[in-house]
């Protein structure tokens, strides 16, 4: 569960988030949409602990995975940008590159998951990027997934393919009791279709 | 490159001032024992104290002029690494973005700084092209010097130092030119590792591999500092055998030359002349040996920066 009450945050003089208050139940699947600087990410940093909170309190059961707008790629091989160093059984992480789609590609790899994947994207592009990115937020195994912009970078057929699939993971786990919140941040509404609920975020508010 | 960055004129006036230093420097040595041991011999004090005089001048003359030539290669060097560093960062604006998105941070810094120095130092430091030049200058005067002296000793010089230049030509520098790429590779790769690091603090952060990513870093600074050590061997190992081969040189020499001494053949001024000659072979050897040696692990810099600028 995430809890959020009288949340504000400024930049300098200009405020951010106005006073919000939103909770989400475990299992839960909610989007917030909004403008480009509206306030979205700031949102997502405050919730997972990345920036320290002005005023307001936010309750967040468990740790929170987040995959983040653009390439977020370590100069390691692509297993390691998947685990990040942490013992992840075998089939953990099979699981999730197939989920992020990735599993015909790191297939087609002379060297499959041990291929570098580093800042230079001699070998990845900004889709397989972001999908690395997406596997890896699978992969952690946490109760609360953020996803921001997290399919910005894929073409309209394996964002379908990719959401899709993550639903079943997703239903799969609530039927095993694992009971994970999902956050989706997006500029449209419609890139939110399987949210339970959807907010928009704007001049600082939610509703 | 030079040729490119419009300082090719300079440069060759530049290795021609600096050309006769070693070979004048070593053939004033060996005058001076020469006149000095012969004036000692006849136990003539005027003449051995203006060969002193004569000495001392040239040295005066000798040094104050290499001096003003480094100098000049100090500003050279300055110039030229400016005049690089702006080229590199046209030609990299110049390329299409897709090359750019390519190119690490690491990569790119590694070049503009490390790889540019190693490149200008080829053209600008001792013991590089210019001591190349210089040393083979020397070697040619002091060997035609030799052979007009007695030809059986300095083809016995030869003998001992020909093998060493051989082994350190074709062992000692494809070795280090070699090291010194892996060195620059995995310099870059630490550099993209600091720099993810640091502009993907929130990723680490989130994913709690703070300890992962260290060691990762911790395990290629090792990497890279036994390559370096490794570097630092090869070149203690190149460097212990130029004496060890000049040694054996030098005692065979006095044998002989001790015999020539007895028979009345050559005086001890005439012997130490030798010496000195024999020992202007070994530094031009030496001189060639290291610069050929240094270039090799320089040109590791130039190789990556033509790669990037497609310089010819």
């Amino acid at each position: 569960m995430i809890k959020i009450e009288n949340l504000s945050y400024s930049y300098g003089e200009k405020t951010i988030l106005k006073n919000i208050n939103l909770t989400i139940p475990d299992g839960k699947k909610i989007g917030i949409v909004g403008e480009s600087g509206c306030g979205k990410t700031t949102l997502i940093k405050l919730i997972s602990g990345l920036y320290k909170l002005q005023s307001g309190t936010i309750l967040a059961e468990g740790k929170t995975a987040v995959v983040m707008q653009g390439n977020a790629l370590f100069p390691f091989t692509i297993r390691e940008n998947i685990t990040c160093g942490h013992p992840v059984p075998e089939e953990k992480i099979w699981e999730a590159v197939k989920i992020a789609q990735l599993e015909e590609w790191i297939n087609s790899l002379d060297q499959g998951l041990e291929t570098f994947a580093g800042v230079r994207g001699d070998n990845v592009s900004g889709g397989q990027a972001q999908r690395i990115c997406i596997a890896r937020a699978i992969a952690s195994d946490v109760p609360n997934l953020i996803l921001d912009e997290a399919t910005s970078a894929l073409d309209i057929q394996t964002s379908s393919k990719l959401i899709k699939a993550l639903m079943e993971w997703w239903q799969k786990r609530q039927k095993l009791g694992c009971r994970q919140t999902l956050i989706s941040i997006a500029h449209r509404k419609e890139a939110l279709d399987f949210c339970d609920e959807i907010y928009h975020l704007d001049g600082g508010c939610l509703c | 490159m030079l040729k490119e960055l419009g300082a090719r004129t300079q440069y060759v006036r530049l290795l021609l001032l600096r050309l006769p230093f070693e070979a004048i420097r070593n053939l004033i040595y060996a005058v001076f024992l020469k006149f000095s041991f012969e004036a000692i011999q006849d136990m003539d004090n005027k003449r051995l104290c203006l060969v002193c005089a004569g000495f001392l001048a040239a040295n005066i003359f000798l040094f104050s002029y290499n001096g003003t030539v480094w100098r000049f290669f100090g500003v050279f060097y300055a110039r030229l690494q400016k005049k690089l560093k702006v080229f590199i960062i046209t030609k990299l604006l110049d390329k299409p973005l897709e090359e750019i998105d390519n190119l690490a941070g690491g990569d790119v810094l590694m070049r503009l700084n490390q790889d540019t120095q190693m490149a200008a130092a080829i053209y600008a430091e001792p013991w590089n092209l210019v001591f190349l030049v210089n040393g083979i200058a020397n070697l040619i005067l002091s060997s035609l010097l030799f052979w007009l002296f007695e030809v059986k000793l300095f083809l016995i010089t030869i003998v001992f130092v020909l093998p060493f230049v051989l082994i350190s030509s074709y062992v000692f520098a494809p070795l280090l030119y070699s090291l010194q790429n892996q060195i620059q590779k995995v310099g870059a790769d630490l550099t993209d590792m600091y720099t993810s690091y640091i502009n993907m603090a929130d990723t680490v952060y989130l994913y709690d591999c703070s300890d992962f990513f260290l060691q990762k870093i911790k395990d290629k600074n090792l990497e890279l500092r036994r390559l370096e050590i490794k570097k630092t061997l090869f070149k203690a190992l190149e460097a212990a055998g130029i004496p060890l081969f000049g040694l054996t040189g030098y005692l065979v020499l006095m044998f002989m030359g001790a015999d020539r001494i007895s028979a009345g053949v050559i005086t001890t001024g005439s012997l130490l002349y030798a010496f000195q000659l024999r020992l202007g072979l070994i530094s031009a050897s030496t001189m060639i040996i290291k610069s050929i040696t240094t270039i090799s692990v320089n040109k590791a810099g130039l190789k990556r920066i033509k790669e990037l600028t497609h310089l010819s």
